[in-house]
């Protein structure tokens, strides 16, 4: 099983050497998900963190929309991307879904192997979270910039300075 | 005893003249103080004209359905991703106040 490869491409993983890389490896579940398919839905317990290993990931937030409940696409990530970080982090609660675009591929590990092993490695356990909370950052980020445009919208929508 | 009376009569119809006398103007500054002014909705045909404000795409105010309406929303969601994520690749020459000005 390769995994090796994939995983030094993660950002998650970046500046874990070979035999870090190996030992992350021996966690990883290989998962094999069809276009389509749900991974998770936003609210569920947070038990695995998942990285693409190939094809395309969708994040959705539910919305109501005509009396219907859909998911709507939020964010598209591709291999090498990680996702479901909240089972690294308390209260370990999924903020958003998760589908497959496409036939997909996803690496699968544990939280609770994952925390074992940074517990035995604590130079491993230290690389990934610096990583990992440059991948929340960035979306924090994000999120903030599209809730800041959409604000802005709703006020150049409602109210207009009298000419 | 009827002089009082007929006095009495007369200062409260000039008072209520008076009272009525100001009612227009407490209206007319009631209705000037910009807090009691209905708000204003924009006419802009941009935001109602069923195109997109971002790219100008045909949009259906009128969904025929609700997947429709995800799709429109994805839509949006895509156009105002890509502006961040520029901004994200140039912060230095896009300062963060120029994400807010949309159009």
């Amino acid at each position: 099983m390769e995994v090796h490869g994939s995983l030094g491409h993660s950002p998650l993983f970046a500046a874990l050497n070979a035999t870090e890389c190996d030992e992350l490896s021996a966690l990883a579940e290989a998962r094999q998900v069809a276009p389509g398919e749900r991974i998770f839905r936003a609210g569920d317990p947070a038990s695995h963190l998942f990285v693409v290993r190939s094809g395309l990931v969708e994040l959705t937030m539910s919305l109501r929309v005509m009396g219907d409940v859909k998911d709507v696409r939020f964010q598209t990530l591709g291999p090498g991307h990680a996702f479901g970080w909240s089972a690294l982090v308390a209260p370990h609660r999924l903020t958003m879904g998760a589908r497959a675009a496409e036939p997909t591929g996803v690496w699968c590990f544990a939280a609770d192997a994952l925390g074992r092993l940074f517990e035995i490695k604590p130079r491993i356990g230290s690389v990934v979270m610096r990583n990992l909370m440059q991948v929340v950052s960035q979306r924090l980020v994000e999120a903030y910039a599209l809730w800041g445009r959409e604000l802005q919208r709703h006020v150049d929508d409602t109210w207009r300075s009298e000419p | 005893m009827w002089i009082g009376v007929l006095i009495a009569v007369v200062a409260f119809g000039l008072a209520m003249l008076a009272v009525a006398n100001l009612m227009p103007g407490f209206s007319f500054t009631h209705d000037e103080d910009p807090a009691n002014k209905p708000i204003a909705v924009t006419q802009d045909p941009r935001v109602y004209g069923g195109h997109c404000v971002l790219c100008d795409a045909p949009i259906k105010r009128t969904a025929a359905s609700s997947d429709d309406v995800v799709r429109e929303l994805e839509h949006r969601i895509d156009r105002d991703t890509v502006v961040v994520a520029e901004w994200m690749d140039h912060p230095g020459q896009d300062p963060l106040e120029r994400l807010h000005v949309v159009n």
